[in-house]
């Protein structure tokens, strides 16, 4: 199933597409289930606190939910798009006439810190990270990515695979880190010219908040896609693409932490739970190397970057989970 | 006002503190509206006064002002209150983000072999961290054994600030709490090569109970001066921080400006100010400290040990206590 967020009437709701151009109202369509199928007197309550319309709710409400989700899709998905609910409300939108928001908005996301400049380097594992990115800076399908001129030099994003954690947990092996993911999703992590190392004396460290966690710097969506219809996350094909021509070419098998690895990693710390958005890490992002002189420094090894500026449309494809897109708008006030 | 969350019977609720008794605000102000004639007490009261932090912060002026006129109302009736020791107090908020500042005090600074930067120090802390005062804190060996305390003042950000001027910055304050900044010394100090060290804010500060806030929230009409407030912190007794707002770097108005600058700040945002010296990373020759002999009667220590009761204390704010200790 394809899970989005979307807005009508300034109501919240949670849809599942179908056919690639319809969205389904899972709450709606549960209630009409209930009542038809299974003659519930109490299907329009049943149904909204069972499919609420905020998608971290949605989760937390576990295997109960995803089934009611489950049910209501399969009822609906062969019923003609005429098909009015049990208050005579529509149950299906087209995908063109609804705005999609980002999927989930989470209480915590959780970025995979940058790759090596030498990553057989094993020494060099021991400073590999992960780092908080602010949950303000996500957003949906087709919002702006926000260029500011004066943080705007080496103004980039990378692909990244989003995770959506089902299942709460603490200290998963990897080898059950599939049993608490729910889905996943597309990311762009958007970052700037700040992305750094900065120094206090003898300590220094990467300045990942100044680099990555401005407004609007994690777009996701445009779906959540459970985690049956994907298949391994750590042998998925990536594409980025800047205005139609592509950039980056990843396979996720190439990380390197793997998207399972990384997951059980941050487990160690933090439980898994729904809210928490964890990005794969990209293998073709900004990496960690050494200076002339053995000092730490984030290096761009890419040949001939081309940086994002105003104008620009940044489009990616990650197989089994979906196509993001995003324009570059220079940030004129206002998120 | 001193603003508490609180746990009556499972269920959150937001509460004021008058005298030493916590009353539930949205229903004295129901009292209130429905003493005055309102015939639809109940819905206005649980609208203009949500019982959570953030959705009330996020209320604005309106709610501000419906909250000071319960206050008078409660002043001069006898509604009876609840005892604060009988209360199950939350964290006070639920941040929607944490912003952590840090190398903010020069004995910090100095005992960490670091120098001032030019910007202070900008990362974030996993809301999934947050713990309420008096919950027990994990001390879960696969995380670290290097479990430190860092007393800071918790700003709380009122409206949308992006951009904002220092002279402006305290207009987008709501108010002040406490704020533990738990550290993982080991997974937050790496050495690199002999005289360096690589510091990670993430594994080496969010994970779960790694944030103790409250044990309320001053808010500003009552405290609008922090320019000169002692913070303290005690381990099991012993005293380990003791210094005073008035030696911070860069102050409330530079903060809240300076990660203006990056984003928009929102309603419920947590600022924590950076944590002056004595944590027990001051003490840890092998992650890099210069034990320097304090001179403010703050005894030198070593890291935290299970069962170990922090007590954090801020002037005019209050007393911010956990204990840590395994929890399984």
């Amino acid at each position: 199933m394809k899970l989005v967020t979307f807005k009508f009437n300034g109501q919240l709701k949670i849809g599942a597409v179908l056919q690639d151009n319809y969205v389904l109202d899972l709450q709606r369509a549960y209630a009409l289930y209930l009542a038809k199928e299974e003659q519930d007197l109490q299907a329009d309550g049943m149904a909204q606190a069972l499919i609420p319309g905020d998608m971290v709710e949605f989760l937390r409400g576990g295997q109960l939910a995803q089934e009611a989700a489950q049910k209501a899709y399969d009822y609906a998905k062969e019923q003609e798009h005429s098909l009015l609910g049990i208050n005579e409300e529509w149950l299906f939108y087209s995908l063109e006439d609804v705005k999609l928001l980002a999927p989930l908005q989470p209480l915590t996301v959780i970025g995979a810190g940058p790759g090596l400049e030498e990553p057989n380097n094993q020494q060099m594992h021991s400073y590999i990270e992960f780092y908080l990115k602010s949950e303000h800076t996500v957003v949906g399908p087709g919002a702006p990515i926000l260029y500011l001129p004066e943080q705007a030099q080496n103004f980039d994003c990378t692909v990244e695979l989003g995770v959506i954690i089902g299942k709460p947990g603490r200290h998963i092996p990897e080898d059950k880190v599939m049993d608490h993911i729910y889905g996943f999703t597309v990311a762009h992590n958007v970052y700037c010219e700040k992305l750094q190392v900065g120094w206090e004396g003898t300590m220094f460290h990467v300045r990942y908040s100044e680099g990555t966690s401005f407004d609007n710097a994690c777009p996701t969506g445009p779906w959540i896609v459970t985690k049956d219809e994907v298949g391994d996350p750590d042998n998925l094909n990536m594409l980025l693409y800047v205005n139609g021509k592509v950039r980056d070419k990843l396979n996720s098998k190439d990380l390197l932490r793997g998207v399972k690895e990384f997951v059980s990693y941050c487990s160690t710390f933090i439980t898994l739970e729904p809210g928490l958005l964890i990005l794969s890490g990209s293998s073709n992002g900004p990496v960690l190397g050494k200076d002339a002189d053995g000092r730490p420094v984030i290096k761009d090894l890419r040949k001939n970057p081309a940086y994002l500026k105003p104008g620009d449309v940044v489009r990616s494809v990650i197989e089994n989970v979906g196509e993001l897109e995003n324009p570059v708008v220079e940030w004129k006030g206002g998120k | 006002m001193r603003l508490v969350t609180y746990e009556v019977g499972g269920k959150s609720l937001l509460g004021v503190i008058l005298a030493g008794k916590v009353y539930d605000l949205q229903k004295s102000y129901a009292a209130l509206l429905k003493e005055q004639g309102n015939t639809l007490a109940e819905k206005v009261s649980a609208v203009r006064i949500p019982s959570t932090m953030v959705a009330f912060i996020e209320g604005g002026e309106k709610a501000l002002a419906a909250a000071k006129e319960t206050v008078a109302y409660l002043e001069k009736t006898q509604l009876p209150g609840i005892d604060l020791f009988d209360v199950k107090l939350k964290a006070p908020l639920m941040p929607t983000t944490i912003i952590c500042g840090g190398a903010n005090f020069h004995d910090h600074l100095d005992e960490t072999h670091r120098s001032k930067p030019t910007e202070v120090e900008f990362f974030l802390k996993s809301p999934h961290a947050v713990a309420d005062p008096f919950q027990k804190v994990e001390y879960e060996e696969r995380v670290t054994r290097k479990y430190d305390y860092e007393v800071e003042l918790g700003i709380i950000i009122s409206k949308p600030a992006r951009q904002v001027k220092v002279e402006d910055a305290l207009d987008y304050v709501f108010g002040y709490t406490i704020f533990n900044d738990i550290s993982a010394r080991d997974r937050q100090v790496i050495p690199w090569g002999k005289d360096n060290f690589q510091l990670r804010f993430g594994e080496g500060k969010s994970y779960d109970t790694g944030a103790p806030v409250g044990p309320w929230i001053v808010t500003k009409d009552e405290l609008n001066d922090v320019s000169n407030l002692a913070l303290r912190t005690t381990i099991s007794g012993e005293l380990r921080q003791n210094n005073n707002m008035k030696n911070i770097i860069w102050n409330v108005p530079a903060l809240v400006s300076f990660y203006s600058t990056y984003m928009t700040l929102s309603p419920g945002f947590l600022i924590a100010s950076g944590t002056p010296g004595g944590p027990a990373l001051g003490s840890d020759v092998e992650l890099g400290a210069d034990p320097y002999e304090r001179k403010d009667g703050v005894k030198r220590g070593g890291y935290m040990q299970p069962k170990d009761v922090m007590r954090l204390e801020i002037e005019k704010i209050g007393v911010l206590e956990n204990q840590i200790d395994r929890l399984s």
